[in-house]
């Protein structure tokens, strides 16, 4: 009893001195803060670049000498956030700068604008049901901040809540009409199928911003697409031209004297400017659209071998959500990418994943319509593709597929005038669209 | 007189192999990111009563180990079922609080004593044969304990904030279920065979527990300066 009683007490006075020395010693654990990428090409050798450099050296800095310094550590998210727009590395960008984000939540969860910062980067990753919630928790925090209304603005209209986003939109523009509140009226006005309204409200935006910025040639380039959708290509090229006036060597405007090419039939010009884009910046949708150049100009090799490019860029890690993996949604891109490899079991797999998370999302609904459509399941296709044409959008492209579809659903007059239609708003469609139109595009 | 030393050569490097597993498994443990809110309700409850289950079965080897020494004193259904519910109890209140930010503790504080807990259990269980009624108690201490840890697993999964009732409360019960497998397996692996041999202290409580001990302690200094 006696040596039971000593053991006891042996057991108690060692856990007592651990758990006082668990009190005393046991710190939070500082993991490493992630740091930048060099940038390579180009966009190494512009100014900017050093200016930003010698920026985030310094904040990271600034860290190593204060893990605390939270103020530091949402800067530095933020120059990765814009980063990644620049470099086109969201898979690297996103993921550094969730995590610095997240440490700053840790500590200050009412910190606003890391939890504005947050929705941002999953909006980006494509996670736009937890993008809502961020920003609904960050909308409580201040009422008054008009970026906020621009993310949930984002995040309904992702989600398909278009009535939603309108409400959020005309509070931001009504807060602060400025480049990103304008760019997301004339984008609300393009899906309603109010194209001028649309080229309007972007050439604000684009009269918004300093000349010259990512964010300004960026609302450039969509202005650009807007022209190009209308059927005037000479006005898209010029918006081209002046935004690599305006920032040499942008690789999405380099990209679109591509296309301006292409809708000029110059399919090698077209090569050449989107080759010399693709090394710029990582951007899939620049071998996507090699994938059907090639195709085009009768290099099919380089088009199957640009297509399987595209799966490796966007997947297996693309809808991977564990630590190796980026954590981007990219099914609907991937179903695209799937179906120029002819693997529309794997389109559809893509598809019905995308659709499932936003099912009333026009453009998740036309990817399902149009894989159901290449898989001549066109009863399903016709369904999904009403639900994507529900707002009334005058995409050419949508309005092509919409057609093609109903032709095929026994819809036969109302799918030849939508056919029709798409190839009177852009004469230039993609050509690859046209030439399956186009015994349509004949007929009375 | 002393016993041959029957035990099969293999014993020693099997016995080292299992403590190296057992240090080695706890860091394998990742945090994912999901989009929650995208899922239904019944989907986020099948979730998250999974992720409570792999908590325990395969990832949770330190709550493993602490239902396997609860367990190993005396390995009979009552004072197993006490244990047990004692346990639970306590680490459903802490970590319902926890979730609801009512008692907030650092992981770095928290991870160390719940494995110092195991120590705790493991060398109690060699210095005595019997279960005392104060056991409970101190079961129930570190279930409050070991409830501050599964809450920091589930911050750092993320709970959707619709359906935070049920991911909590799913969670929970998937816990319950992953140790009561523990104990069933233990149950079947040990109690069923040994638990009435005179020997039983002698040779399966005393060396499990020192092992336990060992690793546990290890975890505790490692969860403290590494």
């Amino acid at each position: 009893m006696g040596k039971k009683k000593l053991l006891y007490s042996i057991l108690f006075t060692g856990v007592g001195i651990m758990l006082a020395v668990i009190l005393l010693f046991s710190k939070e654990k500082q993991e490493g803060i992630p740091t930048f990428r060099e940038r390579h090409g180009s966009l190494a050798l512009s100014g900017e670049w050093l200016n930003t450099k010698k920026v985030i050296e310094g904040l990271l800095a600034q860290l190593r000498k204060n893990p605390d310094d939270y103020k530091a550590m949402l800067q530095l998210a933020q120059a990765y956030i814009q980063e990644a727009r620049i470099t086109g590395d969201h898979a690297y960008y996103d993921k550094a700068s969730l995590e610095l984000l997240d440490r700053i939540l840790a500590k200050e969860k009412n910190n606003f604008d890391a939890r504005c910062c947050k929705a941002t980067v999953l909006l980006s990753q494509h996670h736009f049901t937890e993008a809502l919630e961020e920003a609904k928790t960050a909308q409580k925090l201040n009422e008054h901040s008009a970026f906020i209304y621009g993310l949930l603005c984002d995040a309904q209209l992702e989600l398909g809540n278009y009535d939603e986003a309108v409400k959020m939109s005309d509070k931001m523009i009504s807060m602060r009409p400025d480049i990103r509140s304008y760019s997301r009226v004339s984008y609300l006005r393009e899906i309603h199928g109010d194209m001028p309204g649309a080229i309007e409200a972007m050439k604000l935006a684009v009269a918004a911003g300093y000349p010259g910025l990512e964010q300004t040639e960026w609302s450039r380039m969509i202005l650009a697409h807007l022209y190009e959708n209308t059927g005037m290509p000479d006005s898209a090229e010029q918006q081209y031209k002046i935004a690599l006036a305006e920032r040499p060597d942008y690789a999405f405007a380099v990209a679109g004297l591509g296309r301006a090419a292409r809708m000029k039939g110059n399919f090698k010009e077209a090569i050449a400017q989107y080759e010399k884009a693709k090394d710029m910046i990582i951007e899939y949708a620049f071998s996507d659209d090699l994938t059907d150049l090639y195709l085009l100009n009768n290099e099919k090799a380089k088009s199957a071998a640009s297509a399987e490019k595209v799966i490796a860029m966007l997947g297996p890690g693309s809808d991977d959500e564990s630590e190796e993996g980026h954590g981007h949604y990219a099914d609907r891109e991937l179903a695209y990418a799937y179906l120029k490899t002819g693997n529309t079991d794997k389109a559809l797999e893509h598809a019905l994943t995308e659709y499932g998370r936003r099912p009333m999302n026009i453009d998740a609904c036309e990817a399902l319509a149009w894989v159901c459509y290449k898989r001549s399941e066109f009863a399903e296709a016709n369904k999904l593709i009403n639900t994507a044409m529900r707002t009334n959008s005058q995409n050419p492209v949508l309005l092509c597929r919409a057609g093609l579809i109903k032709i095929k659903a026994g819809e036969q007059a109302a799918g030849i005038a939508l056919v029709k239609k798409a190839a009177e708003l852009n004469p230039f469609m993609d050509p690859l669209l046209k030439k399956e139109a186009a015994p349509y595009l004949a007929s009375k | 007189m002393n016993l041959p030393d029957t035990r099969p050569v293999y014993g020693k490097p099997l016995i080292l192999l299992f403590i190296l597993c057992m240090i080695i498994l706890p860091v394998s443990l990742q945090a994912h990111a999901i989009d929650l809110s995208r899922f239904s309700r019944t989907e986020i409850g099948s979730m998250y009563f999974e992720l409570g289950f792999t908590h325990i079965i395969p990832l949770g080897l330190d709550h493993i180990l602490f239902v396997i020494c609860i367990f190993l004193l005396n390995p009979k259904l009552k004072p197993v079922i006490w244990q047990a519910t004692a346990f639970t109890v306590a680490h459903s209140i802490t970590l319902g609080l926890s979730m609801y930010e009512v008692i907030v503790l650092p992981a770095h504080i928290v991870e160390p004593i719940i494995a110092l807990s195991i120590v705790f259990i493991a060398v109690e269980n060699m210095i005595t044969d019997e279960l005392k009624p104060s056991r409970i108690i101190v079961v129930f201490i570190f279930g409050l304990i070991h409830g501050m840890g599964f809450a920091s697993v589930l911050t750092d999964l993320g709970l959707p904030q619709k359906e935070f009732v049920t991911a909590l409360v799913t969670f929970n019960a998937g816990v319950e279920l992953g140790q009561i497998a523990v104990i069933i397996g233990a149950w079947l692996l040990v109690g069923v065979w040994f638990s009435k041999k005179s020997w039983y202290h002698k040779r399966v409580v005393m060396p499990i527990s020192l092992v336990i001990a060992v690793v546990a302690l290890w975890w505790t200094i490692e969860r403290v300066f590494f």
